[in-house]
């Protein structure tokens, strides 16, 4: 490898070998198309977080306070449809999945360089088309699109339900190609026991969007076709049943927790090697454990169905399956702690994500069996305890494991890197800002407050506005982020090689990575993460 | 350079034959037999049987080693699992019961499937309830 003068990173890397606007926006590297990626998730985030906001500042009052019962129905539709479509299933496999994959495999790109780069655009088509839903009126339906109101709805459903079918197609093409990348390109000794744990939670979730995206777009298709040709598929009063919407609906959108979900598990397995300086305990179990939450994953959609109407026999099937779930999570969890038990911790930012992943993956797991508790849900189906219930077990989920992987992995993508302390005081103020957000939610919805609604009693006021104090701490936090990484970007200090010292196999590569990743053929003779060796690997 | 086996053509006439005597046993079984409470399944198992046959030779998933071959079954698996157990959950749904009084006619724009059963009658679904 050429080192540049008086630095130990290549002289030419993916960023410098051409720096034209053309050559980013033509660009087949996997590495380039995973920061346009970032680029637009990040993007998706921010105007989600936009719209959060809104919501937490009308809710700061029992009464109307900044906007009308109308616009707080779009403003929720908005937020939903934005972080769900937009920013958390695309975030980590399309953004690090496909900066890292192939470098994790000892390949010199994805199996298809010319589809991956149409997955991108087929997103940002997508994403432009929904977001001119959004500037054009708007939706007023949630991001689930329920039938029958959504198939009535005046507000400008069809583009939003169009755009995110759309989506749809970038997340199968993604999908298609990591698993023929896996199959396919994986380096000399890179043998199936040997494949890195994110590599197989992103193959794990490429299977689950392949297998079950069809269906979200076919289901899409049916509202817009119910809403414009006025056909009765899901309008009673046509003859459709709404409750068959559902089944659909959830057939894809349950899984799709895991399909934002298990990339995050991925995440957390190397971020919790690497700082803990262990291979991960029990590698194929927390393997296997993938497949079988993505397995299990599709049996369970009925459990959003309980108050639906739903058979009562279906209902209890899917109260018990849903909580073998949690038997396969808790594999991944105790592995994760047996591993960090007696590591050499090194509590670096991305190790505090994780600690706060875990907590919140417990929270948000735990109150999961709860609410797949027939019995339990008729109480709390459809009011705070299910919001506050799935922002911990998606949202911060997905958040922390963003963070952490962004962390984690800036110095490999940028090659330089960021202040520590701020990023601490960023990450402490992120995962205290998540908790007092959501954590008053869970009374709230037990008290009884329903979700999606503009006014509550008054009692419930101090809820609502600790609630909107958490959601300032986080926007705070995520400011900071973006200004120290940003900052960064220009004056941060350059990175060394392997600025964690890890033993992951993306390290074997440049940090920023060469244009094709390698510039020899890498051998992978030792196992991932092996810390007997006290010298870190040889980059390639 | 490699040397490539030449494949007949035959094999894909003799594919084609069998998918158009299938296509022509869906018009008739349809059309000009009447097969009452079987006419559905017959219709699905013919259709399921034209699939396979498109998938295994005209895309060419017969020639695919064994972890490509996988995609099929796995496909069928799942959409089985959509179609079972949304099936399942309708016929084990409850049939509301209607207020004395309320005569058929009240709904007459809906299939009869899905109209309310009135108080008394028998329920037709397989389980509970």
């Amino acid at each position: 490898m050429n080192l540049a003068a008086g630095s130990n990173q290549p002289a030419i890397t993916y960023l410098n070998h051409e720096t034209t606007v053309r050559s980013w926006l033509l660009t087949r590297d996997h590495k380039r198309i995973g920061v346009m990626f970032l680029v637009g998730v990040i993007f998706a985030l921010l105007l989600g977080g936009i719209f959060a906001m809104a919501l937490r500042i009308e809710l700061l009052t029992p009464g109307p306070t900044v906007m009308a019962p109308m616009t707080y129905n779009r403003m929720f539709t908005l937020h939903g449809v934005t972080m769900v479509w937009l920013f958390m299933i695309p975030a980590i496999p399309s953004a690090f999945g496909n900066f890292v994959l192939p470098i994790m495999l000892g390949a010199k790109d994805v199996a298809f360089p010319r589809l991956n780069l149409a997955s991108f655009y087929i997103y940002l088509a997508g994403s432009l088309l929904t977001v001119f839903g959004m500037l054009w009126s708007g939706a007023d339906t949630g991001w689930t699109f329920y039938t029958p109101y959504s198939t009535v709805s005046p507000t400008t459903v069809t583009p939003i339900l169009m755009g995110v079918f759309i989506i749809g197609f970038s997340t199968i093409i993604t999908g298609l190609n990591f698993i023929t990348t896996v199959h396919t390109l994986r380096a000399p000794g890179m043998h199936w026991t040997r494949i890195p744990l994110f590599v197989w939670t992103i193959y794990g979730t490429s299977v689950i969007q392949v297998v079950a995206t069809p269906v979200l777009g076919m289901v899409l298709l049916l509202v817009a076709a119910e809403r414009v040709l006025g056909m009765g598929i899901f309008d009673p009063s046509r003859g459709g049943d709404p409750v068959l919407f559902q089944h659909m609906f959830w057939f894809y959108s349950h899984p799709a927790v895991y399909i934002m979900v298990l990339p995050a598990m991925g995440v957390i397995t190397e971020v919790v090697c690497a700082y803990s300086r262990k291979n991960i305990f029990g590698y194929k179990m927390v393997a296997a454990s993938t497949f079988g939450i993505a397995f299990v994953g599709f049996f369970t959609w009925g459990h959003h169905m309980f108050v639906s109407g739903q058979s009562t026999f279906g209902s209890g099937v899917f109260g018990v399956l849903s909580m073998l779930v949690a038997i396969f999570t808790a594999i991944k969890i105790f592995n994760w702690v047996a591993t960090l038990y007696g590591g050499s911790i090194d509590l670096k930012v991305p190790l505090l994500y994780v600690l706060g992943f875990i907590f919140l993956l417990m929270f948000g797991g735990m109150t999961g069996v709860a609410v797949a508790t027939t019995s339990l849900d008729v109480h709390w189906h459809d009011t705070y305890f299910v919001v506050a219930h799935f922002h911990y077990i998606m949202v911060g989920a997905v958040l922390m494991a963003f963070l952490a992987a962004l962390h984690y992995w800036w110095p490999k993508m940028f090659g330089r890197l960021y202040p520590e302390r701020w990023s601490f005081l960023a990450a402490m103020t992120i995962i205290f800002g998540f908790i007092v957000t959501f954590l008053p939610q869970f009374l709230l919805g037990n008290m009884g407050m329903p979700r999606r609604y503009y006014e509550y009693p008054r009692e419930m006021q101090w809820l609502h506005v600790l609630s909107t104090a958490g959601a300032s701490l986080l926007a705070f936090g995520f400011g900071l982020i973006a200004i120290y990484l940003l900052w960064s970007l220009r004056y941060g200090a350059e990175a060394p090689v392997n600025a964690w010292g890890s033993r992951g196999y993306e390290w074997y590569s440049g940090s920023p990575p060469v244009p094709h990743n390698f510039t020899e053929a890498p051998r992978f003779e030792r196992e991932v993460h092996d810390y007997t060796v006290a010298e870190v690997p040889r980059v390639y | 350079m490699a040397e490539e086996k030449k494949k007949s053509a035959w094999g894909y006439v003799v594919v084609w034959g069998a998918l158009t005597v299938l296509t022509v046993a869906t018009w008739v079984l349809g059309t000009k037999l009447k097969l009452g409470a079987f006419s559905l399944p017959v219709a699905l198992g013919l259709a399921v049987m034209k699939t396979v046959l498109v998938a295994m030779f005209f895309m060419h998933l017969v020639e695919q080693p064994g972890a490509r071959r996988v995609v099929l079954p796995v496909s069928a698996v799942f959409l089985c699992l959509l179609l079972g157990v949304t099936l399942l959950e309708v016929m084990t749904r409850i049939r509301m019961s209607r207020p004395d009084g309320i005569e058929e006619e009240l709904e007459p724009r809906r299939p009869e499937s899905t109209r309310t059963a009135p108080p008394g009658s028998g329920s037709k679904r397989l389980m509970g309830n």
